[in-house]
């Protein structure tokens, strides 16, 4: 026994060590702004911010749309360089003039846009930039076996379960966000900064990668956090710094911040929700209606009906089927059965343009590819599907073109200097402000939105509600896909849980609670225990 | 529930399914053609179409790559013509080199080249259409001036080497088969087993992507138009061993766009990120049966760019409905 004992003490000293350098680091700032200011042409994105971060420390930063967050993380990563300021590492001055130099000084990014190849595979995706290789420096041979053994581990740990060989591009949203969170842990940084994981994670993928967060902390990483979801900022974030314009308005240490401080620094005012006006569901034909709509030969079957004016939340975790359902009825995939109704019609849908004819409208969940035109300018993008109405006799009619464009800038808050400027300047929020605008706009008679607040600031989630209501009250039906609870309980008249493919569930009135949404969700006759939630629910 | 087939390996990846169709396509050409007039497949006619296979497949080679890395390059013409005339000035009385000096030679100025093309694309931000649209005027400019724009030409029996090169055989298989081998191979395993391979194929998948992650992306690009540039440079003096003449004017002239074609039915995206080097050879293959084909029905040669356009277009057209079927599934 005696003889083993220094073996046991062996085993246990990294934990030790670990420990230990997770107390003496506590202490030690190991980032360090001062006065870092930005500008790009017309705008000021960052002045004179200042923060510090220490190991085993997360620090939280919020601000509404266009705050400079993302400016902020970008010059973090060595993508984006000051005008001025220093920024340094462990008390050394450092400038990052490429990403490398950021890499190297131990910083992994988490980006708000996703930034993975699609044409490659999770592995070659989630190791890109450290492959691992046999072989000398000057010719790195691909060690695919060791490639796909650590990227299972990796992909594991985040709750995957993706083959490592899988091609990329053909995974969903989440799952490409979870692959991206993944990425950057395998990096084993110090320094690790998300900008915006969650925000097309539901519940449980959200509440496992907060776990990990914390996990992280107790071994000493320092991570900043960047949310617009004000809970996750409060259960984890040691302090939280608020951004507004640009400028550092406030630090709030983990006892001061509430919701209300949070929001009041963040908009420099005082916001009031409104509460639901009495819905305005109409009894009349459905305005839209899916029978049996099968996916595939040997997939459920799909039916429901919206009310005119009636918004209906579709909740589920992350690969449920929502999406896949939206894009179907919306006819962009094809759908192997089934029958679509708008206003009690039977219409043909067999591509986008038919879905648009037949006076559908969809959001989808991915702005950068699917909804906005990035080089064009924002008015050309919110004008776009009603160009033809605009003008007459087919001609292109600019200046009601920027009424419209002026009309949902003021509506929906988009920030901006000019709708003249092109939507890659915009700040993430306020693109997915004019892809929504762009739908809005054409005023359909039932609208599909596939998470259309990711990435909004509290303020516009609340004029987005309102818009939508209203737009119902004028007989407009909604089917409102979100992996947001909040959003899903505060604008639903009536929820549609799906799990695997198939509607797993109704819930109208008073059932509209998370415990029963996130019952069905999971699968589950019986009501889960949370923790069980967490862990079965990407599976 | 079954299981989702997006979350599972990618079984084949699109390119490799599309080397399967090339290959079956070239299989039934082949058949089809010898069995309607079977001088082709005499030793003759067949060795030719290997030869020429094998020279196009060298710079296609080098465009595969080039558009795997998500760029493109148009001056692969020109440069034939251009290093065709080069050298065989530089092999002749006024200069009187030898042949390895002139290889030499000839291989530093492609790799200029190459490297000038990344680097204005990567350092000015230029696109690479229009970089390399530049050298093909250019270079096919100063060939014609270098000569007059007159004919050059060497004499075989002075030059034995040169010509074998290009126009002998071993075993009765053309001596460019063997060089191409000895090109494929290692640059086969450059892009599909190597690290800076693989990330030639995420640049060409997402550049934001590659370079947010630490990958030296411009050194990388480089690197992909100056191999492009070698391989043209190979397939150029070959191409004039053979012939054993370079008209300034005529030579090469095209074959940007015939290495393009190649990759394309090779299965290369001209967005970037997909292909594989062997399909390429497969699609170049193709692309010089084609031009048998012509001949040997007794079409008139006029037909070529007809019939090669058509093929190209029917192999895009049956792709993207193969990929869209095996999306929507
Ligand atoms: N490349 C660019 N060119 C011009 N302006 C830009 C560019 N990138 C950002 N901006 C501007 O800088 C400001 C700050 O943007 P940033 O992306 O940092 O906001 P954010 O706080 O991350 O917002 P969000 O919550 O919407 O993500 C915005 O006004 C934005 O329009
Ligand atoms: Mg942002």
């Amino acid at each position: 026994m005696a003889l083993l004992e220094p073996l046991f003490l062996a085993a246990a000293l990294p934990r030790y060590a670990a420990i230990y350098a997770a107390v003496t680091a506590a202490a030690l700032t190991c980032l360090d702004l001062r006065r870092v200011s930005k500008s790009f042409p017309g705008v000021r994105a960052l002045q004179d911010v200042s923060l510090s971060l220490s190991a085993g420390e997360v620090l939280g930063i919020v601000g509404e749309n266009g705050a400079g967050k993302s400016t902020l993380i970008k010059i973090l990563g060595g993508i984006l360089r000051p005008d001025a300021g220093e920024l340094l590492i462990d008390g050394q001055p450092r400038i990052f003039r490429r990403v490398r130099d950021a890499i190297s000084a131990g910083i992994a990014l988490i980006h708000q846009e996703l930034n993975l190849a699609p044409a490659l595979t999770v592995a070659e995706n989630l190791y890109l930039g450290k492959q691992p290789h046999r072989g000398p420096w000057w010719f790195p041979v691909t060690n695919r076996r060791k490639l796909c053994q650590d990227s299972s581990l990796e992909l594991e740990r985040v709750g995957l379960s993706v083959s490592p060989r899988a091609q990329l591009g053909r995974l969903d949203l989440a799952r490409q966000q979870l692959v991206e969170i993944a990425k950057a842990l395998a990096d084993q940084s110090r320094i690790l900064v998300f900008d915006e994981p969650t925000s097309s994670l539901s519940g449980p993928e959200a509440d496992r990668l907060l776990g990990i967060i914390e996990e992280l902390r107790r071994r000493g990483v320092a991570i900043i956090y960047v949310s617009h979801r004000l809970g996750e900022i409060q259960r984890i974030a040691d302090r939280v710094v608020v951004l507004r314009d640009g400028r550092h308005v406030g630090t709030l240490s983990k006892s001061e911040t509430t919701h209300d401080r949070l929001i009041s620094l963040m908009v420099g005012r005082r916001l009031e929700f409104a509460d639901r006006q009495g819905s305005a569901i109409r009894r009349e034909a459905a305005g839209l209606e899916i029978k049996n709509l099968r996916l595939a030969p040997n997939s459920p079957e799909i039916n429901f009906s919206i009310q005119p004016g009636e918004i209906v939340g579709f909740a589920g975790i992350v690969g449920a089927g929502r999406t896949e359902v939206a894009r179907a009825v919306f006819g962009i995939t094809r759908r192997h059965a089934g029958e679509i109704r708008v206003h009690g019609q039977v219409v043909r849908i067999a591509s986008p343009v038919d879905a648009i004819r037949a006076g559908l409208a969809l959001v989808p969940e991915d702005r950068k590819s699917l909804g906005a035109i990035l080089p064009l300018s924002i008015s050309s993008n919110v004008s776009l599907a009603v160009l033809g109405r605009l003008g007459r006799a087919g001609r292109y009619n600019r200046r009601a073109e920027r009424n419209v464009a002026e009309r949902f800038r003021g509506l929906l808050g988009i920030r901006t200097r000019s709708l003249n400027a092109t939507v890659l300047s915009l700040s993430g929020g306020n693109q997915q402000k004019v892809v929504l605008a762009k739908w809005l706009a054409t005023e359909p008679k039932a609208l599909i939105l596939d998470e259309p607040t990711r990435g909004v600031d509290v303020g516009a989630k609340q004029e987005i509600y309102r818009l939508v209501q209203q737009l119902g009250q004028r007989g407009m039906a909604v089917m409102l896909i979100s992996s947001e609870m909040e959003e899903i309980l505060a604008v639903c008249d009536r929820v549609l849980v799906m799990h695997q493919g198939a509607i797993a569930g109704e819930l109208t009135g008073g059932d509209v609670t998370e415990e029963n949404i996130m019952r069905l969700a999971v699968g589950g006759v019986d009501t889960p225990h949370p923790n069980e939630v967490a862990a079965n629910g990407t599976r | 529930m079954e299981p989702d087939r997006r979350l599972a390996p990618a079984q084949f990846t699109e390119a490799s399914l599309q080397v399967f169709v090339m290959c079956g396509l070239l299989a039934l050409l082949v058949f089809v053609t010898g069995w309607w007039n079977p001088q082709f497949l005499s030793a003759y006619s067949l060795r030719s179409v290997l030869r020429d296979t094998a020279i196009w497949s060298l710079f296609a080679l080098g465009q595969a790559i080039v558009i795997i890395s998500g760029g493109i390059d148009l001056s692969v013409g020109s440069l034939i013509a251009f290093v065709g005339v080069l050298a065989l000035m530089l092999l002749g009385d006024d200069f009187g080199l030898a042949l390895p000096t002139v290889l030499v030679i000839v291989s530093s100025f492609a790799v200029f080249v190459g490297v000038l093309h990344g680097s204005l694309i990567c350092g000015l931000n230029l696109q690479p259409f229009l970089v390399t649209l530049c050298s093909l005027l250019i270079l096919r400019g100063l060939a014609r001036v270098m000569t007059h724009d007159r004919t050059v030409s060497f004499d075989a029996g002075e030059h034995a080497l040169l010509r074998t090169l290009g126009a002998g055989s071993l075993c009765g298989v053309p001596i460019p088969v063997f060089i191409l081998a000895g090109a494929l191979v290692p640059l086969g395993f450059f892009m599909h087993h190597t690290v800076p391979g693989r990330y030639l194929y995420a640049i060409g998948s997402n550049v934001d992507a590659a370079r947010y992650s630490g990958v030296r992306v411009n050194a990388l690009r480089i690197v992909s138009y100056a191999l492009c540039s070698l391989l043209t440079a190979v397939a150029a003096v070959l191409e004039a061993g053979d012939v054993a003449s370079v008209p300034p004017s005529n030579a090469g002239l095209a074959y940007e766009m015939y290495g393009i074609t190649g990759a394309v039915l090779g299965g290369c995206s001209l967005r970037g990120g997909q292909g594989s080097l062997l399909g390429v050879v497969v699609g170049m293959a193709t692309l010089r049966v084609i031009k048998s084909v012509v001949i040997f029905f007794n079409l008139s040669t006029y037909w070529t760019f007809a019939v090669t356009g058509l093929v190209l277009l029917a192999a895009v057209v049956v792709d993207s409905l193969v990929r869209a079927r095996s999306q929507s599934r």
